[in-house]
């Protein structure tokens, strides 16, 4: 054991790393996309736009609306997704001590897919900070979907983790079905079918700078609740009455745990609908590189997370131009073979 | 007990269709001035029942007599049998047919999503089935219990007009058919006409826009795409693989196009207005936003195969080039700009004089039958 972690680099320079990988794929994020744009075009344009320069516009106006209006505000959406998704799918793996527990583990996905569907059906018409019906009702229904779970997990004052995980499958079943039955029920449902399809298979979609601000303070507080109960976690990884002979308060950390990981996978679900395979692969590939201590563990696999569905969205965008690929398909196109891989290399049984 | 009621109510009402249907300018005449002579000339006629009909996918089937009992499982088979005097006979429907408005009352309505239910079906005994979309397999398995299906996917204005034709001949409306068949073509070509050396405004058509920021937009292939084209149009995404795409918003404030035509205006679901698409990040720069040029239409117009295509690409044309359409017709004085009103309107396009004088006749004997 000592000597494997002697083997890892230290936690700083690996997030340092890691930040350098982030900020490096947003910048290819930024200079690529459908639409080909000249980068010392876009340079420009920036140090106009932020700077205050004054370089003669050799570009169309179209293009610095692309740019800023359009492009930049998904590419820091699909960075904010990744990051809550990957810190969620620490905080489940963490708490529920189960490799494929990921961000939706408890009951999540049927949720947010119900209330994204109740989003199609219903014919309203309204915003809110700039975010329409669909992603609205998908948060509220994973939001709805996780309490559920935790509430029927919890016998006399303690939810096991087993029938936490039982119950979030249960639910997520029921939930998930009930969008098929609503499918068959309503017309217009149907009608929308393909709609629905692609809105389940996920997609980054940041309409309004507003969005990002309030998914940015959420999601940044949530990480910042998330790292402060490193030492519970990392307790609760030993199982649960090693962490209570630790002295660690386990249901209400784990409850804490819970709302942490709802709120970021709410957020998640808000900006871009159920993309899967991030919160799975992001925390297992994070845990080769930095091990399991969530000290590191979390804010690295952020980054991770963030940094890989940047690139995946950026493909979504740019693979089939003028074409829009949902991002989910992605995510595991590109994520599963490089998971599998990794897990072929490290030539041992899996650990947590 | 109730079909063989509606057998005897309808069946000589079939011969007069078969009048109608081979008979000539004056046998059509002499049929809406002397009903009751009609039937006489018919029998100077061949018959052309039996009669073998060979759908979209190949398969052929063999009518003895005009169906008496159909059910349709398409909007737009529905709307063409209603527009051909036989909406009377239809039996069952599926759960979008609702034009005509009398398609509403047609019961049962059945649900074709997954699939339709094949027991219901062949429990209804129908003369024929006419599907558009359902599997081959559904299908198969209602023509094993004798029951002849018409699997009828029109993909262009030509073969919707082909398609409205081949019904006529199965209804024994041949002349109805062929009425509104030639109204059709004659107005598609004098759009084509009117526009012929008009310059050709870059479009952008809207399906969806539940996600603003990438939209299904219409693409080259399907109706949408053919209209854009016959209106004289060019659309920004002709370059897409198939009929519709979902796109990035990217694309289109790049594609930067002249006219916006949002057939999601009337969706039930995220409904589209031009207030909306003005308002989208970065759309402030795109031609079309800046003129004004943003048009909500009525969706079903562009894309039912059926006799109200014409009329959609009549709308389109004229929105694409209003200089181009000086005489303002029924539907249009009730407002040019948008498709709301033509829906309020809710009847066909004008049909010629013979086709509506036809499918009155046929209303009228059938009544006094």
């Amino acid at each position: 054991m000592a000597a494997r972690a002697a083997r890892r680099p230290p936690g700083p320079l690996v997030l340092g790393g890691l930040s350098v990988l982030l900020v490096a794929s947003l910048l290819f994020a930024a200079a690529f996309g459908a639409v080909q744009l000249r980068p010392d075009d876009l340079v420009r344009m920036t140090l106009n736009h932020l700077f205050g320069a004054r370089f003669e516009p050799t570009w169309r106006p179209q293009d610095e609306a692309i740019f800023f209006a359009i492009r930049l505000p998904r590419v820091a959406g699909a960075a904010i997704v990744g990051a809550a998704l990957a810190s969620a799918g620490v905080l489940f793996q963490g708490l529920l001590r189960n490799p494929l527990a990921d961000p939706y583990a408890l009951g999540v996905s049927g949720g947010a897919a119900l209330g994204g569907a109740l989003g199609f059906l219903l014919s309203l018409s309204f915003t809110f900070l700039g975010f329409s019906p669909v992603p609205i009702l998908a948060f509220a229904g994973a939001l709805i979907a996780m309490s559920l779970v935790y509430t029927l997990a919890r016998v006399g004052g303690r939810a096991p983790i087993v029938t936490l995980l039982l119950a979030g499958f249960a639910v997520s079943a029921i939930m998930g079905y009930a969008v098929s039955f609503l499918l068959i029920l309503n017309d217009r449902l149907q009608l929308n079918l393909p709609r629905v399809y692609g809105w389940l298979l996920g997609g980054i979609s940041v309409t309004q700078w507003s969005q990002l601000g309030l998914a940015l303070i959420m999601v940044g507080v949530a990480l910042g609740g998330g790292w402060l109960l490193r030492h519970s976690l990392d307790a609760l990884s030993l199982g649960e009455e090693s962490a209570q002979q630790l002295g660690i308060a386990v249901e209400s950390d784990k409850r804490l745990v819970i709302v942490l990981g709802s709120i970021l996978t709410g957020a998640a679900v808000a900006l871009g609908g159920l993309i899967g395979f991030v919160g799975l692969f992001a925390p297992h590939v994070t845990r080769t590189i930095v091990g399991p201590r969530h000290t590191w563990l979390l804010p690295a696999a952020a980054l991770v997370g963030a940094a890989f569905l940047v690139l995946a969205d950026l493909l979504a965008r740019a693979i089939l131009p003028p074409t829009e690929v949902p991002v989910g398909i992605l995510t595991a196109f590109v994520g599963g073979p490089f998971f599998l891989w990794l897990l072929r290399r490290e030539r041992r049984e899996y650990r947590l | 007990m109730r079909s063989s009621r509606s057998f005897r109510k309808i069946s000589p009402m079939c011969c007069a269709l078969r009048v109608a249907r081979s008979a000539l300018c004056c046998a059509l005449v002499a049929l809406l001035l002397f009903p009751t002579q009609a039937a006489p000339v018919a029998r100077a006629q061949p018959s052309p029942f039996p009669l073998t009909l060979t759908d979209d996918s190949g398969i052929s089937a063999t009518f003895a007599a005009p169906p008496l009992r159909i059910v349709t499982l398409n909007p737009g088979l529905t709307e063409i049998t209603f527009a051909l005097g036989a909406g009377s006979r239809l039996i069952a429907v599926d759960t979008y047919s609702e034009f005509p408005p009398e398609a509403k009352s047609v019961q049962p309505r059945l649900t074709t999503y997954p699939s339709p239910s094949v027991e219901t079906i062949v429990g209804l005994k129908p003369d024929v089935v006419l599907s558009l979309a359902e599997r081959d397999e559904d299908l198969a398995q209602i023509r094993r219990q004798g029951i002849p299906v018409l699997k009828l996917f029109p993909k262009d204005f030509d073969a919707t007009v082909h398609t409205i034709q081949a019904l006529g001949k199965l209804y024994g409306a041949s002349d109805a058919a062929d009425a509104i068949a030639a109204d059709m073509l004659d107005r598609r070509d004098a759009v084509i006409a009117a526009v012929a050396d008009a310059p050709r405004p870059r479009v952008y058509e809207e399906l969806d826009a539940s996600e603003p920021d990438k939209p299904f937009v219409a693409g080259p292939k399907g109706f949408y795409g053919e209209l854009i084209d016959l209106a004289g149009g060019t659309n920004i995404f002709g370059d897409l693989p198939g009929d519709v795409g979902q796109v990035g918003a990217e694309t289109i404030v790049q594609r930067d196009p002249e006219v916006i035509i949002l057939t999601d205006a009337d969706l039930p679901f995220n409904p589209q207005t031009p207030e909306m698409v003005a308002a989208r990040p970065g759309w402030d720069v795109v031609t079309a936003v800046a003129n004004d040029a943003i048009y909500p239409v009525s969706g079903q117009l562009y894309s039912t195969p059926g006799p109200r295509l014409i009329q959609g690409l009549e709308d389109l044309a004229r929105l694409l080039h209003p200089d181009r359409f000086n005489s303002l017709s029924l539907w249009e004085r009730a407002g040019v700009r948008g498709g709301y009103e033509i829906k309020r309107l809710g009847r066909y396009a004008p049909l010629t004089r013979a086709a509506r004088g036809l499918i009155h006749s046929q209303r009228e004997r059938r009544i006094s039958l």
